[in-house]
């Protein structure tokens, strides 16, 4: 029988990685070029790499007590948000009133991380992280039709990829909601349900490193 | 002189105008500046040339619309000569006068070139003649960092090399003073002493009234020309970018720092000299950093009204 954390370990650690990947490169570029754009991908991807490996750390240190939830649900939520919301206008003014408050609230964040050894557990945790589980699923959906729209205008290979790699993460985010809820004491079938909806948001992370290396 | 007095001549003109770009060469590591080189000049003419003063006047074009023509370098012989007896109004007038002209003025007596006071003030001195040496160059020069400096915009080189002499020098002499003055542009243009030629700044020439028998210069209202500090830089975000095109690979980056420090500051709402306090560039390198990000098609550029500025009018040089 698999370790029971051996996938989610392999998800923590590609969600790791990819975003650390395309958050240094765009770090780097927007030094280079100042795009504001740009910085909000940087600053949204390098904080979902550091959920990634808060989520890996409070995965597998049992010696403390570290309740890295909070972060990693809201932190993965406002990531995806501000990237969406980095769509939604053109505007100078706009862009850059965006990365003031995603500076803001990253900042907000990392206390949330700091505090993960005192922090209690959620609130009525089913309907919490459904609710933060499900908005992850819907922001990433809502990307995905940004994207099929944007390669309905121009067919590039870059839109494609991306549409599909949002595709696969709103699906893994929306596969494992039913664990949140579930009352079922079939414990197989949650841990298929959590199985497959890793594997999911596995295959769209690689799916979004070959977007960004080859799109 | 016959064939022989004139191949001397030529052998000694030669040999004076190598030494002298020799001696440029040797000294070109001190010479940082436009105004450097011209002090460079004026002091080594003065010294090796028996020329009693020697001056370097430029156009100067103010953000006002102002042209003037400003005293950029001088040199002289005598100590004690009153700086203000050569550096006044009246020669700021004919080396106005020279370069509007755009021609060299050779070299005459001073009654023929300056009103009557004038030119016995410079006689007192033991100054009779006058010779001017017109120079121009397509590339730009750096207004004086003096206290106006912030008022003044850059614009092509348009100067003259005027002369005061006591006594008429040989041929070869003005041969060699022109010819050291040529390679002199040619020098600072290869050093950067100058900037590299645009015209993002089209002066009109300020036509001259001459009356017969005297010099005067009466300019013509101009029409204010592009006053580049006011303009207001916004930037040109893709907006395809992380949409249709990949961030990562079509993002290009902005090779020049200057012009990079520039566009972070660009919000849409500073003017170029907001911009400039901001960053704390030069005013000659604000406006080279503008040009870059314009060429590169990062940012637009409105007049204080809010209409869109045509780039290519600082750029182009028609």
């Amino acid at each position: 029988m698999l370790d029971e954390n051996l996938i989610a370990n392999i998800l923590s650690l590609t969600l790791f990685f990819v975003s650390l990947f395309i958050a240094l490169r765009a770090f780097y570029l927007y030094f280079q070029a100042r795009s504001r754009r740009v910085f909000i991908l940087a600053l949204s991807m390098g904080m979902i790499a550091l959920t990634a490996i808060a989520g890996f750390a409070g995965d597998n240190i049992t010696s403390i007590n570290l309740n890295v939830d909070w972060f990693n649900y809201i932190g993965q939520t406002v990531s995806f948000l501000f990237i969406l919301l980095s769509f939604a206008r053109n505007a100078d003014d706009y862009q850059r009133g965006l990365i003031r408050w995603h500076i803001i609230i990253s900042a907000l964040l990392l206390i949330l991380l700091l505090l993960a050894p005192v922090l209690p557990d959620f609130p009525d945790p089913a309907v919490t992280k459904t609710v933060l589980s499900g908005s992850r699923s819907l922001i990433c959906a809502v990307i995905f039709f940004h994207y099929i729209i944007a390669f309905t205008t121009k067919e590039t290979r870059f839109s494609l990829l991306m549409a599909g790699a949002f595709l696969l993460l709103s699906a893994g985010y929306l596969v494992i909601l039913p664990k949140y809820y579930s009352t079922a004491n079939t414990t197989l079938n949650l841990t298929l349900i959590d199985h497959t909806g890793d594997i999911t948001r596995v295959c769209g992370l690689i799916l979004l490193l070959v977007a960004v290396l080859l799109g | 002189m016959g064939a022989f007095g004139d191949d001397f001549s030529q052998v000694s003109t030669h040999r004076r105008q190598i030494a002298l770009m020799a001696q440029l060469g040797k000294d070109a590591v001190r010479i940082r500046a436009i105004d450097d080189l011209f002090f460079w000049l004026a002091s080594a003419v003065v010294e090796r040339f028996d020329v009693q003063v020697m001056q370097f006047w430029a156009t100067q074009p103010y953000r006002t619309g102002q042209v003037s023509t400003e005293l950029r370098s001088m040199a002289h012989q005598d100590p004690t000569l009153p700086q203000q007896i050569v550096a006044n109004m009246h020669v700021a007038e004919v080396a106005g006068h020279i370069i509007n002209a755009r021609n060299t003025l050779l070299l005459q007596r001073l009654e023929s070139i300056f009103h009557q006071h004038q030119a016995t003030l410079l006689g007192r001195y033991g100054l009779r003649y006058c010779s001017g040496y017109f120079l121009s160059s397509k590339a730009l020069i750096v207004p004086a960092n003096d206290r106006l400096s912030s008022e003044k915009l850059v614009t092509p080189l348009t100067a003259v090399a005027l002369l005061f002499l006591r006594q008429p020098p040989p041929l070869e002499v003005q041969r060699t003073i022109e010819y050291i003055l040529k390679q002199a542009i040619q020098f600072s243009e290869a050093r950067g002493l100058l900037l590299p030629p645009t015209s993002a700044q089209r002066i009109p020439p300020t036509p001259v009234l001459r009356t017969p028998g005297e010099f005067q210069i009466e300019p013509f209202p101009q029409k204010p020309p592009l006053i580049l500090d006011e303009l207001v830089p916004r930037r040109k975000e893709d907006a395809s970018l992380m949409s249709t095109s990949n961030p990562l690979t079509s993002v290009s980056p902005i090779a020049d720092k200057q012009a990079r420090r520039l566009y972070a500051a660009v919000n849409g709402h500073r003017s170029v000299e907001e911009l400039r306090q901001a960053t704390h560039l030069t005013p000659a390198e604000t406006y080279k950093a503008l040009q870059i990000l314009l060429v590169e098609r990062r940012i637009e550029v409105y007049n204080v009204r809010g209409q869109l500025i045509d780039g290519s009018l600082l750029l182009d040089n028609h």
